[in-house]
């Protein structure tokens, strides 16, 4: 029952979005949107449905192979899902967004000629995900992981006659592309070791490969496992957008922002989060392998929030706020808290949606105006708008009672207690991260709702009701997500089927009893002080003295430049390597493909024979009298030979 | 003796005829030459006893062919002759060869006369059985095939002479028999219906 | 004494005769159908002498069909020559080099 249900969940996304991309253009909006909203929306009640069937039988973990798709030898690659209390939470999340994000678009791409492509885009996506999401072997992990690299770079240029588009989807692929190398080299790695892609095979014989020294010089070596998890964090580096490799996701900005939604806050970015917490039997042998982790989600977590309180573009922030709160995903698998990581990345998912979809909602209300600096004082005219926004903006930055309090009160708590290498500074970097956040996410709310209100904006009014609904659908979740859940997920033994990790006591360092205690005792700690504070500063300086940080912009010149250059990164990126590689390749085919192959070995063949055969048309004059001399000729030789035989015979 | 004298006045006379055929520059004179050379050869082959083959020699190739080649050379008037030299420019290389192909050749037959019999060892045949008989009766038993094949090869150079060099005639009035037995009564006559006029 | 050698060095030398006048007139192909003809005859020679030493007749009916074959040759060369001068207006094997490209 469980494995058709699951099949089922996972096979209706696809069977919408390809319905909706091959009759939507004949058959209306309407069609389009009914199949796929009401096949996510089985998706949705389905994975509800395996979720509560999993709550009530504890131990229970499904893992089947569908079928054999490949046998290669002793080699076997199958198609297999895993269902276990990680893969049904992750299901009911991504479900649940994409619904939401499906709803949603029915207003917001009402008036766009690409509608059924967007529709069976995001279908499609969904399906992706899901399939990424409930894989049981590295093949099909593989297959979803690019699956949903090809649907975002075929929805953030969604609207491809905008140059600016094109180039974001094609930047997004391209450094996704470099993540997903090192995610396959990992594979591999781990593939040659171990003999199979099956997880549990794997796991099993993950210490086996701890053993295994790998040489990188004569001297110089570094255990199996701890290369192979680095190389798999560097996969999950792409898709989660970690520091070297974010550079895509503010630029994913340009498509849609429903799409914007679902890539930030369920599907695409939490991919990598979700591998680190699947992989945890592997990560938690390595404990270099952790620190690499560690140290890169924390340097991302406090250098891209810097980054949001620099930009204009509404997206942006809260692009940028997304990559600070994967930084601190991923700095909470680093410390072994995967519990907690996958928890911030459930609430994160709600918040992080509601915000999307309520800026999507400001834009749709302000004709396609994403500059805050156009904005301000809105408050009055979208009510319901304003409250949800203000209810994410809560929820990100962690104010108490909240559901993002609870992920990254948790978090935190984890990181304080860590004794992996490295901790300190990642403590420092998330605790500086929490007053960046509200600072940045409250300068948004500022500038946007409060303020004075511009004159062109006098009309503006609140959008349809398919715009409006998901965001009070999102707001519930936002706020209430976390008071029955961060018990049993992060503290109790809900994930112990399928994540590794030390106890709670061990990792946390406290003992829960229930949420409201654990509300109060997080009180007793910095974080709740620092987030206010930011509001407090957020407040003295967008609303009360709006002058400030054009001041502090101007004397601290550099420090700003730097940070409207995004830490030119994307100079980097572009002018040197990209030329760098561009000109590598352009020398190689000059040089090996034109001069070489094309010339000398292809072209010059063809040549040789030409010229041959010119030299050989010399001979070709036409004259009899030319044809009886080469006869005479032959013969001449023909009769010497007879001769040399005789003599030779005869001697 | 007189055998030697024959021979060797008879084949000076062969080899210079035949490069008079080459040399000549009027080819007219060229037939003449070859004339003289199938004359000459046609003694030589009195020599060696093939009376028969000899005066046919000297009758169809003399009597017909070469008739046939001073008639071409006279039609097609050719016989002036051209200012340029009549060698091109490959003439030194191709004498030089042919003499080296004559060489060549006396040294194989030298090599091989130890395998040819000797011509005192030669029996004279019977004198009342002319050379004609003989060759008449190998030539209707043991060949007759190749006889008849002799003569149709004979009739197709008469039919291919004739279509190569025919040019049938314009505005010839024929009369082409097979359309005129072919002739259908009823495509010679149409029936017209006239309506009566009022 | 006349031997074999001498009729076959003699049949040799026409022969060679021949080649050479086929290759080095530049005249017209009258003279190259000539120097087949000396060709033949050199041929014939051999056949000749051959016969006549061992006894065989079988050399002279050779020659015999030889002389057949060669007259119908000569008919057909000579026709094609015609027709040749027909549409060419030459037989001048310096500017009959159609064969070329």
């Amino acid at each position: 029952m469980l494995y058709q249900l699951s099949v089922l969940a996972l096979v209706v996304p696809l069977i919408g979005g390809i319905l909706a991309g091959f009759l939507g253009k004949t058959t209306g909006k309407t069609f389009t949107n009914t199949v796929t909203i009401f096949s996510v929306l089985a998706s949705f009640l389905i994975s509800s449905y395996i979720l509560y069937t999993i709550l009530n039988q504890p131990d229970l973990i499904f893992n089947q192979n569908i079928y054999r798709w490949l046998e290669i030898g002793s080699y076997s690659f199958n198609i297999g899902l895993l269902i276990d209390n990680l893969t049904a939470s992750m299901m009911v999340v991504v479900t649940f967004i994409s619904l939401m994000v499906h709803i949603y678009s029915i207003g917001y791409m009402h008036d766009d000629p690409g509608y059924h492509r967007f529709f069976s885009y995001i279908s499609l996506f969904t399906f992706a995900m899901l399939s990424l999401v409930m894989a049981n072997n590295f093949l099909q992990l593989f297959f979803g992981w690019e699956a949903v690299g090809v649907m975002s770079y075929l929805l953030i240029g969604f609207w491809f006659t905008k140059e600016s588009a094109i180039k974001a989807n094609f930047k997004a692929f391209i450094i996704n592309r470099v993540g997903d190398m090192f995610l396959l080299l990992g594979i591999a790695l781990l593939f040659s070791l171990s003999g199979s892609l099956d997880y549990s095979t794997v796991f099993s014989s993950g210490p086996m490969i701890n053993n295994q020294l790998f040489f990188i010089t004569e001297n110089l070596s570094v255990s199996a496992l701890t290369l192979a998890c680095i190389l798999l964090f560097g996969g999950a580096m792409g898709k989660s957008a970690q520091m070297p490799l974010h550079v895509w996701l503010p630029d994913s900005m340009e498509g849609p922002t429903p799409i914007s939604a679902l890539i930030h806050a369920a599907t695409m970015v939490t991919a990598g989060v979700f591998m680190l917490a699947r992989m945890s039997p592997l990560f938690e042998l390595s404990e270099s392998a952790l620190s690499f982790v560690l140290i890169i989600g924390s340097i991302t977590a406090i250098t891209t929030g810097l980054l949001g309180l620099v930009q204009f573009d509404i997206k942006r922030v809260i692009a940028y706020s997304t990559l600070s709160q994967l930084g601190y995903m991923v700095v909470a698998a680093g410390v072994s808290a995967y519990s907690a990581s996958l928890f911030h990345l459930m609430t994160h998912a709600f918040f992080k949606a509601l915000l999307f979809l309520a800026a999507g909602s400001v834009i749709v209300a302000l004709h396609h105006e994403q500059d805050i600096r156009n904005m301000g004082g809105l408050r009055k005219r979208l009510p319901v708008t304003y409250t949800t926004s203000l209810i994410g903006t809560l929820a990100l930055i962690g104010f108490p009672g909240f559901s993002g309090f609870f992920s990254k009160d948790a978090l935190i708590e984890a990181v304080a207690h860590s004794t992996v290498y490295a901790h300190e500074f990642a403590y420092y970097c998330v605790l500086i991260g929490v007053f960046v956040t509200s600072l940045y996410s409250f300068r948004l709310l500022f500038i946007v709702f409060h303020g004075p209100l511009s004159e062109h904006n006098n009309n503006v009014q609140e959008p349809q009701l398919s715009i409006v609904l998901p965001l009070i659908l999102l707001s519930i979740p936002s706020v209430f997500v976390a008071w029955p859940t961060v018990g049993p997920m992060v503290f109790d033994s809900f994930f112990s089927n399928s994540i590794v990790q030390p106890t709670s006591i061990e990792l946390f360092g406290y003992e829960f009893t229930d949420s409201l205690h654990f509300l109060t005792h997080a009180l007793s700690g910095p974080v709740t002080y620092i987030a206010i504070s930011g509001i407090g500063v957020a407040y003295l300086f967008y609303i009360k003295q709006p002058e400030i940080p054009n001041k502090l912009a101007l004397t601290f010149k550099p420090i700003y430049k730097l940070l409207r250059e995004k830490y030119y990164f994307d100079y980097l990126y572009e002018n040197i390597l990209a030329k760098f590689f561009s000109s590598l390749g352009n020398s190689l085919w000059n040089l090996g493909d034109i001069k070489f192959i094309d010339n000398y070995i292809v072209n010059g063949t063809a040549r040789k024979i030409e010229s041959l055969s010119n030299k050989a048309q010399l001979l070709q004059s036409g004259y009899i009298y030319h044809y009886a001399l080469m006869m005479m000729l032959g013969l001449s030789v023909f009769l010497g030979w007879v001769i040399i035989n005789k003599i030779g015979m005869a001697s | 003796m007189i055998k030697e004298l024959i021979f060797y006045s008879f084949s000076s006379v062969l080899i210079c005829s035949s490069l008079a055929v080459v040399l000549f520059r009027n080819p007219v004179y060229s037939a003449v030459s070859l004339i003289l050379s199938f004359i000459t050869s046609g003694f030589l082959w009195l020599l060696l006893e093939a009376e028969f083959l000899a005066i046919v020699l000297i009758l169809v190739y003399v009597g017909a062919v070469m008739v046939l080649f001073l008639f071409v050379i006279m039609m097609l008037n050719i016989n002036k002759e051209t200012e340029k030299s009549s060698f091109n420019s490959v003439a030194p290389f191709a004498v030089f060869i042919g003499l080296i192909i004559v060489a060549e050749l006396i040294t194989i037959i030298w090599i091989n006369s130890s395998q040819f019999s000797t011509s005192s060892t030669v029996i004279q045949q019977s004198s009342q059985m002319g050379n004609t008989l003989l060759l008449g009766t190998e030539l209707f038993t043991n060949y007759i095939l190749d006889f008849e094949i002799a003569g149709f090869i004979l009739l197709l150079a008469i039919i291919v002479a004739i279509s190569l060099t025919l040019r049938p005639r314009k505005n010839l009035k024929t009369q082409v028999a097979s359309e005129q037995i072919n002739v259908d009564p009823k495509k010679r006559m149409k029936l017209v219906d006239l309506k009566e006029t009022k | 004494m006349l031997t074999l050698q001498s009729y076959l060095t003699l049949g040799a030398i026409i022969f060679s005769i021949g080649v050479i006048g086929i290759v080095i007139n530049r005249k017209n192909i009258i003279i190259i159908m000539m120097c087949t003809e000396l060709l033949l005859i050199a041929v014939n020679f051999n056949f000749i002498a051959f016969s006549y030493f061992n006894q065989d007749l079988a050399g002279q009916i050779f020659v015999f069909f030889i002389l057949t074959v060669a007259a119908a040759e000569a008919a057909i060369g000579l026709a094609i020559l015609v027709a040749l001068y027909r549409n060419k207006k030459t037989i001048d094997v310096q500017e009959l080099n159609s064969l070329r490209n």
